[in-house]
């Protein structure tokens, strides 16, 4: 027996344990390479800064928009679309939305992702845009990867560490996970280093915080003319979308110059309650804030505008005189309705009205005089109010036969002036029962519904070009006008002026076709 | 002998069966006639528009004075029944006509139903649903137009019901107390009132119809909103008291286009016309119990006529006619309002053809206005203003009633002109020949240029006025969006009624051959008269710059100057638009054959010699602007006038003085006096005080331009372009008149040169001679070699 060196082979095991060990190490490896990246993701992803820093202090032009793409469907679905044509470059903003085109959907929503922001500084010139949005973790990694990818410059600008992108000549800048974009390198650097100007962070962050459950958008126009800067210093608007719904606010101060009788009266006009209009084609629920004579009177003293009183001695009076001459009884709340034209008339055009004045106290007996009293002159010819027998109703013969007769009703509360009885009957029941609005007060409220005005104007046409004497030169055109029109359903829009604060807000409501 | 008396009985059986048929045939033929009447009130509800005056503006009656009423007339012979309704409207509208035809009794043959309308202008409208008509009729009340038409409907069965054996009357009496000429005081009126009385078989009338030319226009301002039946309300009434109860009493109204009431005994008011309308109730009342009764044979002819050509593209394309003849009495119904004209012309022809009466009856069927003879259309009167059919029209009425009675008169019918003679020389000239009369010439004319006479309107008239140059500056016209909306069928008519008097200003052989012109282009002449006119309407407008350019530059050289000719005139002729000249060769019937240079839509001479050696030329300066309403129509009218009728330079000079010649124009005049001498004149004339040209025609140069101190300042550096040419040269030959002015400038070919970019011709005239050379702009702008044409003897 001797002693061997043993040699033991243990290739089996160490093959395996080597083996076992490799891949221990690729997993080491891989997750060291997930820790790295995680770490890297979580770094380069950092939260870093507010929005708000990086707003400029007073833009031209300003919209914020945190909800862009959380209301993508609204927006992209949105019937307003189908009026704008397809060549325009309008369109483009919606093809680039869309999912169809070369950036896919996915990567939009992380790149815009909880907040944005777009500014102009010169309207007119429209070179030095801002924009501005939140990205995700994802859409920040996209961003990463896009300037290792693609041909972007790296601009140092004092450590900025600007990036250019020579193919759309865009500056931009990432800022922890807000991106800021513009076309204009000062722009971008500005926003970037502003500190002495800069807006109030902390109001911003309210703001937004506010506005953002309510809005889709909102932002401010400056107007970039001096005539129009003195009168008016600021627009602020606010936009808000359904699926067939838009809503639009705007809010400014008018400060006209106090050399000009505008401003006694804006000082004068406010907002009061008012009723909803009748239901009509279009109809105004308006209330002038001060008495209609004070506006005739302001007028008056305008150059070219050649609006004054008829004088009450007048006899005989042209019709637009004659109506100008009860300015002096009527309150300031007037209720305007028009409806359908009356197609079968002389004129075609004819539309069904019913305006509704409230009166002045104590002015029944000298309305009725003015109504009775003067001759009136018609194209020419002489008429005189007829009093309807055992009413308080007076008719003037105009233009067409009796069923476009202007009928005078005068009550102790309003005076009305109508030529449709089914209309005028609708919209005093109407005022009378609604009450009056409680939402606040206001000098304009405005409803009309496009789709069928324009219907209405197709068939009243249609009266003239059957009998050969009407043609359009381009009845395609004309007929895509009106198809584009028929997409507005309703429009309704409040108005109210209160010493100067005008406040704006409407909704339009469109056609899903 | 049995077989005998057997064929015996059998003949007389035969005899007395044949007897028995004639007796029972000629029983039954003498009571042929069968006829029934009805009348059923119309009166709409109060509201309803009235019809007649734009100036109510469609609004509604406020009151009945008397009510409307539906006169419907059945007869029936054995070939032929019909419905004459007699209708207490101002019109009959084709809508309730329409209904009325669906209404009649089953398998009646509906054309036969002659509507006619007493043009009360207190009726109701409301029944027509085409403008411009409703302006006048009111708002369109489908159901008003159901309503009517069910109550004649009604009346129409009623009749036919009621229908018995009867007998028939007609004459006429005279009257020149109910009725006269509106338009023209003492102007002509139609004394004639026609008669029928339908009888039954017991002697009682059925129908009293009167039928008298007279506007139902009398109810004045305090019953303007009334309905009323007007003066035939109270022929009505009066028929009613004076007949058997149940006739019913019809009126017809005629020829009324231009006739209206008179005031008999002085009356006015209601007075007047109840007077009218009872006046003429007694006078056929006593009239009708003197006619013979007997039994009538009916002969309707019913047939769709195609209309005059229109510039209004508004009215239908045809219309129906009637024709009724009852024995010798002939009827003719017009779809329209005839000027008394056409019914005393009417009823010559038919008395001449063998009918003992011929009645004419307006406002049948449908409404297509006014018809107005040829020589009352270009006065500026209601009735000319209301018709849209032309001069043509006045031969188109008269051959389609006349040809209805069965009437031909080949002196009414479009004669039958050859296309004409065309030598299209070298150079692009091309020479048209024509001959005949003023008209023919037109007709041949008009066959050859009817491309470019409509290329050149739809270019200068229809297109402006589609875009809406043509429009007043001020007023509902001028809000119309015209880049939107195209409304020239409505404003050409109105263009082409407001210029129509303008052809009274020139010579009625003009007028004559554009009619001509019109019928062989088969343009309505309104269209042809608007473009004669366009030079000066664009011109006033000042909105186009197409003509805004001078037209020619003229000259004359004559005595020592012109050598051996005696005298020579040159012209060249500017135009902006891109055409050719042509030469017309005349020879008319009566007066000179002339040659003329002008464009192949325009009626006018712009320049041209006669046979005697009459050369007139103009020229026309744009810079001064036209008056349309003094300026129009231009003087190249009377410039083909002074060529057809004149030989002798004082006649034609008489003729150009009569005209006012609008400061943009002049007229070169050259001609031989009837001593024989030649002589050069220039229109208007140039001014003493004028140096220069006193000068020039001493040294025995005219110029065509009249003044150059006058003329624009592109003109005038033309015409001194020319005299410095011409002053170079001592005598001048139509050689080197030729070489003067088709003389260019290779650097400017600007307006101030002689042969520019606008001239298209150049033509020399040697009245000597009595020869034109030509020379024609190529298609390199250049003229072309000048070639010679004889104006032939």
């Amino acid at each position: 027996m001797s002693e061997t060196v043993r040699v033991f082979n243990e290739f089996g095991t160490r093959r395996y344990k080597r083996r076992g060990g490799f891949y221990k190490f690729l997993f080491k490896i891989f997750v060291l390479a997930i820790i790295v990246f995680s770490f890297w993701f979580l770094w380069t992803t950092r939260d870093l800064y507010p929005v708000e820093r990086f707003i400029p202090s007073s833009p031209a032009f300003e919209i914020f928009s945190p909800q862009l793409m959380q209301n993508y469907q609204n927006i992209i679905q949105f019937p307003l679309w189908n009026l704008v044509e397809s060549s325009s470059s309008v369109y483009e903003i919606k093809k680039m939305l869309s999912d169809e085109q070369k950036i896919p959907l996915w990567i939009i929503k992380h790149l815009i992702y909880d907040f944005f922001y777009f500014s102009i500084n010169d309207i007119h010139s429209f070179n030095n845009v801002l924009l501005i949005i939140r990205l995700s973790r994802i859409g920040c990694v996209i961003e990463n990867f896009y300037s290792w990818t693609q041909p972007v410059e790296i601009d140092w600008a004092g450590g900025l560490n600007l990036k250019y992108i020579p193919e759309q000549k865009l500056y931009y800048s990432r800022k922890g996970r807000v991106l800021l974009l513009s076309t204009n390198r000062e722009t971008l650097i500005q926003a970037l280093t502003q500190e002495g100007n800069k807006r109030s962070q902390t109001i911003l962050a309210k703001e937004l915080l506010k506005n953002q459950g309510k809005h889709l958008a909102w932002g401010t126009l400056t107007p970039s003319h001096e005539r129009f800067q003195e009168l008016i210093s600021s627009v602020h608007f606010y936009i808000g979308l359904t699926q067939n719904q838009l809503g639009l606010r705007c809010e400014t101060q008018i400060n006209p110059d106090p050399e000009t009788p505008w401003s006694i009266l804006l000082t004068e006009i406010v907002s009061a309650s008012l009723r909803e209009p009748a239901d009509a084609l279009f109809s105004i629920s308006l209330d002038t804030g001060v008495p209609i004579k004070t506006w005739l009177r302001a007028f008056e003293v305008i150059p070219q505008a050649s609006i004054a009183l008829p004088s009450s001695t007048t006899s005989e009076l042209p019709f637009e005189e004659w109506i100008k001459s009860f300015a002096p009884l009527v309150d300031n709340q007037f209720y305007i309705a028009i409806d359908t034209l009356y197609k079968d008339e002389i004129i075609p055009f004819i539309p069904r009205y019913c305006v509704i004045a409230k009166n002045r106290p104590n002015m029944c007996e000298n309305i009725i005089r003015t109504i009775i009293e003067p001759t009136i002159i018609i194209l020419g010819e002489r008429n005189k109010a007829l009093s309807v027998s055992n009413s308080n109703e007076y008719i003037v013969p105009l233009i067409g036969s009796s069923q476009t007769d202007l009928h005078i009703q005068c009550t102790d509360e309003f005076i009305l002036f109508s030529n449709n009885s089914e209309l005028q009957s609708r919209t005093v029941e109407y005022i009378k029962n609604k009450p009056l609005s409680s939402e606040g007060n206001y000098s304009l409220i405005l409803q009309m519904k496009p789709e069928k005005i324009v219907e209405e104007i197709n068939d009243a046409t249609a009266v003239l070009t059957d009998s050969n004497i009407l043609q359009f030169h381009d009845p395609k055109k004309i007929n895509d006008l009106f198809n584009k029109i028929k997409l507005f359903k309703e429009i309704k829009i409040k108005i109210s002026l209160d010493k100067g604060q005008l406040k704006i807000s409407g909704v339009i409501e469109f056609n899903s076709k | 002998m049995k077989e005998r008396l057997h064929f015996f009985y059998q003949l007389s059986a035969i005899v007395w069966a044949i007897s028995a048929f004639l007796l029972f045939s000629s029983l039954t033929d003498a009571f042929a006639l069968k006829a029934g009447a009805v009348k059923a009130e119309i009166t709409p509800d109060l509201g309803v528009p009235l019809n007649g005056y734009g100036a109510r503006l469609g609004k509604g009656a406020r009151a009945v004075h008397d009510p409307l009423w539906a006169h419907v007339l059945y007869l029936a012979d054995d070939e032929t029944e019909l419905f004459l309704v007699s209708l207490d409207l101002c019109v009959v509208d084709r809508e309730l006509r329409e209904k009325v035809l669906l209404m009649a009794p089953e398998n009646f043959p509906v054309q036969n139903i002659i509507m006619t309308a007493t043009h009360t202008h207190n009726g109701f409208g409301g029944m027509c649903k085409n403008y411009p008509f409703r302006f006048v009729s009111g708002r369109y009340m489908p159901e008003l137009v159901e309503r009517t038409a069910h109550i004649i409907g009604q009346a129409l069965h009623d009749a036919k019901n009621k229908a018995q054996n009867a007998v028939m009357g007609y004459g006429t009496i005279q009257q020149n107390d109910l009725t006269c000429n509106r338009r023209y005081p003492g102007g002509p009126m139609d004394p004639q009132i026609g008669f029928i009385v339908v009888e039954d078989a017991n002697g009682k009338e059925i129908a009293i119809i009167a039928n008298m030319a007279g506007h139902p226009t009398s109810i004045g301002d305090e019953d303007f909103y009334s309905f009323s039946a007007d003066y035939p309300g109270y022929y009505y009434l009066e028929i009613e008291q004076l007949a058997s109860p149940g006739c019913v009493p019809f009126f017809l109204n005629g020829a009324e286009g231009n006739q209206t009431i008179q005031a008999p005994q002085q009356t006015s008011g209601w007075a007047r016309t109840e007077k009218v309308g009872r006046l003429l109730a007694q006078r056929v009342y006593e009239a009708q119990k003197n006619v013979p009764l007997s039994e009538v044979k009916l002969k309707l002819t019913a047939q769709e006529i195609p209309l005059p050509m229109s510039i209004a593209d508004f009215l239908p394309q045809k219309t129906i006619f009637h024709s009724l003849k009852i024995n010798d009495l002939a009827i003719s119904f017009f779809p329209g309002e005839l000027c008394v004209e056409f019914a005393l012309q009417l009823r010559e022809y038919a008395l001449s053809e063998g009918f003992k009466y011929h009645f004419t009856v307006g406002l049948a069927n449908d409404y297509l206005l006014y018809f107005v003879p040829k020589h009352l259309l270009f006065d500026k009167t209601y009735e000319a203003g209301s018709n849209f059919f032309g001069p043509q029209a006045e031969r188109w009425v008269l051959n389609t009633c006349l040809s209805l009675l069965g009437i031909d008169k080949p002196e009414l019918q479009n004669p039958s002109v050859d296309f004409p003679k065309i030598d299209t020389r070298e150079n692009k000239i091309t020479l048209i020949n024509l001959s005949g009369n003023s008209y023919e010439k037109g007709f041949a004319r008009g066959q050859f240029s009817k491309e470019q006479i409509q290329k050149r309107f739809d270019e200068l008239i229809q297109k402006p006025v589609s875009e809406g140059r043509y429009v007043p500056e001020q007023g509902f016209l001028a809000s119309i969006p015209y880049s939107w909306i195209n409304v020239s069928s409505l404003l050409l008519p109105a263009m082409a009624i407001s210029i129509r008097p303008w052809a009274k200003k020139i010579h009625p052989e003009i007028v004559n051959e554009i009619i001509g012109t019109s019928d062989g282009a088969g343009i309505p002449f309104d269209k042809i008269w608007l473009l004669q006119n366009a030079m000066n309407i664009q011109n006033a407008q000042s909105l186009n710059p197409l003509f805004d350019t001078p037209l020619c530059t003229s000259i004359a050289v004559f005595g020592e100057r012109a050598g051996a000719k005696d005298v020579l005139v040159a012209h060249t002729i500017d135009w902006a638009i891109d055409e050719t000249p042509v030469v017309i060769k005349h020879k008319p019937d009566n007066g000179a054959g002339f040659i003329e240079i002008t464009f192949p839509w325009f009626n006018g001479t712009i320049c041209g010699m006669n046979h005697s050696g009459i050369v007139l030329s103009i020229t026309r300066d744009t810079s001064r602007k036209t008056n349309l309403s003094e300026d129009t129509p231009g003087p190249e009218f009377t410039l083909k006038h002074v060529l057809s009728a004149c030989i002798t330079v004082e006649s034609a000079i008489e003729e150009i003085s009569k005209i006012t010649i609008p400061p943009a124009y002049h007229i070169l005049l050259v001609g031989k006096n009837s001593k024989g001498k030649w002589l050069t004149q220039v229109f208007p004339t140039p001014k003493p005080e004028d140096t220069l040209i006193q000068s020039l025609i001493k040294q025995g140069i005219v110029l065509g331009c009249g003044s150059i101190i006058d003329a624009s300042e592109t003109t005038a550096k033309r015409y001194s372009n020319l005299i410095k040419k011409i002053e170079e040269e001592r005598i001048i030959s139509p050689e080197e008149l030729k070489t003067v002015m088709t003389s260019e400038n290779r650097v400017d070919t600007s307006l101030t040169q002689i042969w520019n970019e606008n001239s298209r011709c150049s033509v020399i005239l040697e009245p000597l001679e009595s020869k034109v050379w030509l020379s024609i702009r190529n298609n390199e702008g250049k003229p072309s070699e000048f070639i010679s044409l004889d104006v032939g003897n």
